[in-house]
């Protein structure tokens, strides 16, 4: 498929779906309160527009709060682990035990210790968002062609020098993904963090739209978080093409014959 | 001999001697004799191969003389110092390219220079004059992706030479290329030979290759890796692509096949 066809087709699908379930509904005469049609979703979307902004601000602010923190701890962790056989088992041990905790047993405890709002949810963001910035670092680094270590060996680089120009570049791809990862996982905390130890944000609202019945609000907040979600996502997608920029597929037109060693 | 005295001295390139070389490896899954025994030395300048099939050893002891691996018996020595890690004028070029995917072709020519925190001013000149020499001065500021496999081995070629080292190492830097690349190259290397005139230590499993590059070809045998006989390349220089139909080259191919053959079917 012609890559100017893809975004048509997505967009009539969706139309599509979204058709059928204002279909659906109004045919088979569904309550409100179980499953809103589209429209109501919308006009909740409408009705509530100025509290639904403030929520998605604050929740904005936890995810990137969250996201940021994750990426400059995990990233740090993850090169400690590759240097140092010592902190590696500390290390590892720390980390397989905390993320076997499920944090949203933990959630309340840190509420206890750091009270409601932003601190509690940016924790526990970090805590589920952080791991896999961790392993895709470690992996990253650890993927560096044994040739590459190599040369750099023949040019006498330091292991600073052999760090900085030959395993971090080539590790980039590897913690990119990881970040990915961690968008994702960052969307998923806030929400999880509001729903436990928060009086504002999406997830919050979420709940209070329940306890009120208030279906198409709930509805409302769930979609602008898939939004959300969305964009940071493909954020990261654009800064990695941005930085990574060698490792595009090369769409040329003229045949790439470079033979692969 | 008078020959090799005369390249001796208009040469900036380093002595090298193997001296009783042998290297084992031991593994949890066994012990590998790579090299038994091996001897020789290098003259300044001097172009040598060492030919043998696959797996004889010969990289291994490439990597001895190129300090990054320790021979268990005997001593390799550069100008009369004995090797423990790589030299500062080195330069090596391996199978695989290496090159940085993420800087320029320029930039990938001049990162000894960035390692060994050198003034990039001065060598910027000489790394295009490098580039120039291969043909690929147009092709300075693109990024490697954009070049064919056998445009990035010069690349790593010139990466090699940017330094003026006064030992180069090539360990089968053509093999992944096909054979109209692997010639073209060949040719190329001869020019830079020709130009700067390093000591080189040339490792390849083609005979043709081997005569029409060297001075002097080592042939090894199969592991563990031994000198079966040395051959000296009398062909005239500068050596063009011309010369392999020349009497005197189909002689020496013939000769060497003759020794690896028998080395083979031993």
């Amino acid at each position: 498929m012609r890559r100017s066809h893809v975004p048509v087709t997505v967009t009539l699908t969706i139309a599509l779906l979204v058709g059928a379930w204002e279909a659906g509904v109004r045919l088979f005469d569904v309550p409100a309160y179980l499953l809103p049609p589209p429209s109501a979703v919308l006009k909740a979307m409408v009705d509530w527009a100025p509290s639904l902004f403030g929520h998605t601000r604050a929740t904005a602010v936890e995810v990137g709060a969250g996201f940021l923190l994750s990426a400059a701890l995990g990233i740090p962790i993850g090169v400690i682990i590759v240097y140092s056989k010592w902190l590696e088992q500390v290390c590892y041990v720390l980390l397989v035990v905390s993320q076997s905790v499920p944090k949203v047993a933990l959630a309340p405890l840190f509420l206890v210790w750091l009270g409601f709002g932003l601190k509690t949810v940016v924790l526990v963001t970090f805590l589920i968002a952080f791991f896999p910035v961790v392993i895709a670092t470690v992996v990253g680094l650890r993927s560096a062609h044994p040739d590459m270590l190599q040369l750099a060996r023949t040019l006498k680089a330091s292991p600073l020098q052999t760090f900085w120009y030959f395993r971090l570049p080539a590790a980039l791809p590897s913690i990119f993904g990881g970040l990915k990862v961690a968008a994702t996982l960052s969307v998923v905390g806030a929400i999880v963090a509001e729903f436990v130890g928060s009086q504002e944000g999406l997830g919050y609202l979420i709940l209070t739209a329940n306890s009120m019945f208030q279906t198409p609000l709930s509805f409302a907040s769930i979609a602008v978080l898939s939004v959300m979600g969305l964009v940071f996502f493909y954020l990261l997608v654009w800064l990695e093409r941005v930085v990574v920029f060698w490792n595009r597929e090369e769409a040329s037109d003229e045949p790439s014959f470079r033979l692969q060693v | 001999m008078q020959a090799q005295q005369k390249k001796s001295r208009d040469s900036r390139g380093v002595t090298l001697e193997i001296v009783q070389v042998g290297k084992t490896f031991h593994t949890r899954r066994g012990t590998t004799h790579a090299i038994e025994e091996i001897s020789f030395t290098v003259a300044p300048g001097e172009f040598v191969s060492l030919l043998g099939p696959s797996g004889c050893g010969k990289s291994t002891l490439l990597n001895m003389v190129a300090g990054l691996v320790a021979p268990d018996r005997g001593r390799i020595a550069i100008d009369g110092k004995t090797v423990t890690e790589p030299i500062d004028e080195l330069g090596m070029v391996f199978q695989r390219d290496l090159l940085l995917e993420w800087r320029t072709v320029l930039d990938n020519v001049l990162l000894p220079v960035q390692i060994k925190r050198l003034n990039r001013k001065k060598y910027v000149e000489r790394a295009l004059d490098l580039l120039r020499l291969v043909g690929l001065e147009a092709f300075a500021d693109r990024y490697p992706r954009e070049l064919s496999g056998g445009m990035r081995q010069r690349v790593g070629i010139c990466r090699a030479l940017i330094l003026n080292p006064s030992l180069l190492l090539m360990d089968e830097p053509f093999a992944a290329l096909d054979i109209m690349t692997r010639e073209q190259l060949g040719v190329d290397l001869l020019n830079v030979h020709a130009r700067y005139r390093p000591t080189v230590l040339f490792v390849t499993h083609s005979i043709d290759e081997a005569i029409l590059l060297s001075d002097r070809v080592l042939m090894l045998s199969p592991r563990p890796a031994k000198l079966l006989q040395e051959i000296d390349v009398g062909l005239e220089r500068p050596r063009v692509a011309a010369t392999r139909r020349h009497p005197g080259f189909l002689e020496l191919v013939a000769r060497a096949r003759e020794v690896m053959e028998t080395s083979m079917a031993l």
